[in-house]
């Protein structure tokens, strides 16, 4: 009886520093249990959760965007949405939150060392669907719009220099900032071109470019990098 | 487009708007001057979206999310979402530039995007109950066009078969037309062993088949 009290109490505060994260408390905690457990469970898994964070987090970005950017056009709107949807942004929200620390997966899934940009992304959108069904649209959107939309770039910073742009975005994210190493120098080298390596080591992501000048390559390697963010960059 | 023409569709809609220019530019196909209804209906896309998977998986069936997920793009398919704007006249009542005049005039895609943007304007308009109302009335109601249980006729029919010691069944295009006005398929849906067989056109390929398999299922289920 004891231990059961203990154990009721102890439930209380299950998810407590992941609900004060995220900003919401949940009424139900069963629904943000769900949305933790990833589809390698084979059973009650965050699939339909996500499903339906899908479809919230369009509506929400996209209204958003509509009243945001009043004299754009359709294509650029479409474009923003595709960026703030994107799978590698979405990870990256679920990183900044240490949803990594909180999923649920399948045994199997231990195994693998990079378990995927996908998995985290959709637990960001089982995670909507949870804050949704458990205290409806208004929170939700309180919550994608403080970690989804308000860590993209807006729309006058993705008109900014690649790096300036990436720079902004990682540590919205609050990460650390992208690393530029220099993989192959043409002095030492002999050739004609320099290889830099962008790297931002949270995402585990690295692209390599090159150019005839140190800081094209970093400007290509950058784009390269917001490309795969899904993020447009129209800068220099 | 009189405003009696307006009153009209806002009747068809069962939604009166607050503010009708709105639902004018919802009206205003991208082909015509002055401020189109694409925006709309990039909104409308996301807000119909919405109301449709909320619908779904607040259903009274806890559905898989499988099945959500193919009942939400059969409900939202461009074919059915233009049939529903000219059931409510939308189509009627657009405004299309002179380029397209005629031949596109009615594609499938412009209906479907006309709904669309109605439904952004119902957003803007109306917020999302709004929406959520308008998809209850009319895109919802799992009409014989495409059920979720008419998506299920193929893994019924499979099912069926399998467990009756029959071999799975077949499909066969009869015929496949195609024209200005869209596509039909006609199919067959043969189980070998059973003498009836199921035919049955319907805009997609996929549709036919389901309803072809509904037709042998419940052919069969009139029987046994």
């Amino acid at each position: 009886m004891k231990l059961n009290l203990y154990d009721s109490i102890l439930g209380l505060f299950r998810h407590w520093g992941l609900q004060t994260r995220i900003g919401y408390r949940f009424k139900d905690l069963t629904q943000l249990d769900e949305a933790l457990t990833h589809a390698s469970v084979d059973r009650v898994n965050n699939e339909r959760l996500e499903f339906l964070g899908d479809s919230v987090l369009e509506l929400v970005v996209s209204e958003y965007l509509y009243r945001q950017y009043p004299d754009i056009d359709e294509g650029t709107l479409t474009q923003l949405k595709i960026m703030s949807v994107n799978n590698v942004h979405l990870q990256s929200v679920a990183l900044n939150l240490g949803l990594d620390e909180q999923l649920f997966i399948g045994k199997g899934l231990y195994k693998v060392e990079n378990r995927g940009v996908k998995m985290y992304a959709d637990a960001v959108e089982a995670l909507i669907g949870a804050i949704y069904i458990d205290g409806g649209l208004r929170p939700a959107s309180k919550f994608i719009d403080k970690y989804v939309i308000q860590t993209l770039p807006t729309l006058e910073e993705t008109q900014m220099h690649p790096k300036t742009a990436l720079q902004n975005w990682v540590s919205k994210q609050g990460m650390e900032y992208p690393e530029y190493d220099v993989v192959q120098d043409p002095k030492r080298s002999g050739s004609t071109n320099w290889h830099v390596k962008c790297s931002i080591k949270r995402l585990a992501i690295t692209r390599t470019a090159s150019a005839r000048s140190r800081k094209a390559a970093e400007t290509a390697a950058a784009r390269q990098i917001l490309d795969s963010l899904g993020i447009m960059a129209n800068g220099a | 487009m009189s405003g009696d023409d307006l009153t009209e569709l806002q009747a068809a809609l069962g939604y009166r708007f607050k503010d009708e220019t709105i639902l004018r530019r919802a009206l205003v196909h991208a082909s015509s001057r002055g401020e189109d209804n694409e925006r709309l209906e990039f909104l409308g896309d996301a807000a119909l979206g919405y109301a449709v998977s909320v619908a779904l998986y607040q259903g009274q069936e806890q559905l898989a999310v499988g099945v959500l997920a193919e009942s939400k793009a059969n409900l939202v398919n461009n074919n059915r979402l233009a049939q529903i704007a000219i059931d409510l006249g939308i189509d009627r009542r657009m405004l299309i530039g002179a380029s397209i005049q005629g031949e596109q005039q009615k594609s499938p895609k412009i209906c479907a995007d006309a709904l669309e943007a109605v439904i952004g304007a119902l957003a803007m308009d109306g917020g999302i109950e709004a929406v959520q109302q308008f998809v209850d009335e009319h895109i919802r109601p799992l009409d014989d066009q495409s059920t979720v249980i008419e998506k299920h006729a193929k893994t019924q029919l499979q099912e069926w078969a399998v467990s009756n010691g029959f071999k799975p069944p077949q499909y066969d295009v009869v015929k496949h037309e195609s024209d200005k006005n869209g596509e039909l398929w006609h199919v067959r849906c043969k189980v070998v062993g059973v003498k009836h067989v199921g035919k049955a056109a319907a805009p997609s390929k996929r549709e036919a088949e389901r309803r072809a398999a509904h037709d042998v299922l419940s052919h069969v289920a009139s029987t046994t």
